[in-house]
């Protein structure tokens, strides 16, 4: 039996499980605050997100019991998605950080350009409401 | 070793490498799976963060109570389905069906809790496809773009139906795993389809602790909810 499935005993499991149960009144408690830093909520909820795919991944996936190559295997999963998320944000957070030529933010005599948007989202806002 | 013949695949040394092959496959294939909804989130990531106050007040149109009692649904389906690993371990036959079988029960209650969750949405107009939101629904939504509340319910429908394939693709495996057990195939040497199968159905729970926060805990303070 331990030659291929890794023993690990029913208190273990019911203990991920009493604090996953925690976590989730955590996060729509924390949900729930009156707090007004930007970002303050959507970290707080990728947080607690986290540490519950973490105690998912240790214990209910038996990666903590696994082989180190396995390890290396889902822990790469969670590099990729740090890139691509990483990447992604560095492109559009930077994009008002840009100085920009007077004929870019100006191109048809308009008095302001909102560089915070693309131009096309700012456009289908416009000819598609509703 | 003619005792495990019938288990082992001739490509393999032994028991362990086998394992530590499927482990490794199953691994790769969720890794995979990853990059999907990763993809999807970064581009609801990036919508909500450009059209942040429609994006609250729609997800102030869900549920947080359904979308609660189905996160502690589908954690108590992992519990279950962890106890059919564990009981797979031991080689307990009638554990893994159980075990097994109620994590189906879990499974259909996340369904029945999900489609009375759709069936609002669809009342109040807002699938993307059939769009015409009611009085109710634009009074609630007032305050911002309804193009934008339009684009955050594209994204409700495509993470919670993508996920929701996931669950029906994977009570249709537990089906044949249920059926296989009973005939006896899994014993305490050899149960890797269902440890394998374990490893899907927690990646499934791990979308839905994200999708979760996600489309219904945006910023639910400044809601006023």
């Amino acid at each position: 039996m331990s030659k291929t499935a890794p023993h690990i005993s029913l208190k273990t499991y019911f203990t991920v499980f009493a604090a996953l149960m925690i976590l989730v009144v955590v996060t729509v408690w924390a949900a729930g605050l009156n707090v007004h830093y930007t970002g303050f909520h959507t970290f707080t909820a990728m947080t607690v997100a986290f540490i519950k795919t973490w105690l998912v991944v240790l214990y209910f996936m038996h990666v903590r019991y696994s082989s180190t190559l396995t390890k290396l295997f889902a822990a790469s999963a969670f590099v990729w998605l740090l890139l691509l998320f990483s990447l992604l944000f560095a492109d559009y957070f930077s994009r008002p950080w840009l100085p920009v030529s007077e004929s870019w933010a100006n191109p048809a005599g308009q008095s302001h350009v909102d560089l915070s948007a693309p131009a096309h989202m700012e456009r289908g806002a416009e000819t598609h409401n509703d | 070793l003619s005792e495990h013949s019938s288990i082992l695949a001739h490509h393999f040394d032994d028991l362990e490498q086998q394992h530590e092959a499927d482990t490794l496959g199953m691994w790769t294939f969720l890794a995979t799976e990853v990059m999907f909804f990763g993809g999807v989130l970064a581009a609801y990531a990036l919508y909500r963060h450009y059209y942040h106050s429609a994006f609250v007040a729609a997800s102030g149109q869900e549920s947080i109570v359904l979308g609660c009692t189905n996160t502690v649904v589908l954690l108590c389906s992992s519990l279950t389905m962890v106890l059919a690993v564990h009981s797979a371990s031991e080689g307990k036959r009638r554990g893994i069906i159980f075990w097994l079988f109620m994590t189906i029960v879990l499974s259909l209650v996340f369904f029945s809790i999900k489609a009375i969750e759709y069936g609002k949405v669809f009342d109040h107009g807002l699938f993307p496809g059939l769009w015409n939101p009611t009085e109710e629904a634009r009074q609630h939504l007032a305050h911002v773009d309804l193009s934008h509340v339009r684009i955050f319910f594209c994204f409700y429908f495509a993470c919670t139906g993508l996920h929701a394939l996931h669950m029906i693709i994977g009570v249709a495996i537990i089906l044949v795993l249920m059926y296989k057990a009973y005939k006896g195939r899994y014993t305490a040497e050899y149960n890797n389809p269902i440890e394998m199968f374990g490893l899907y159905w927690h990646f499934v729970d791990i979308v839905w602790i994200f999708l979760f926060p996600l489309f219904y805990l945006v910023d639910r303070s400044g809601a006023g909810h």
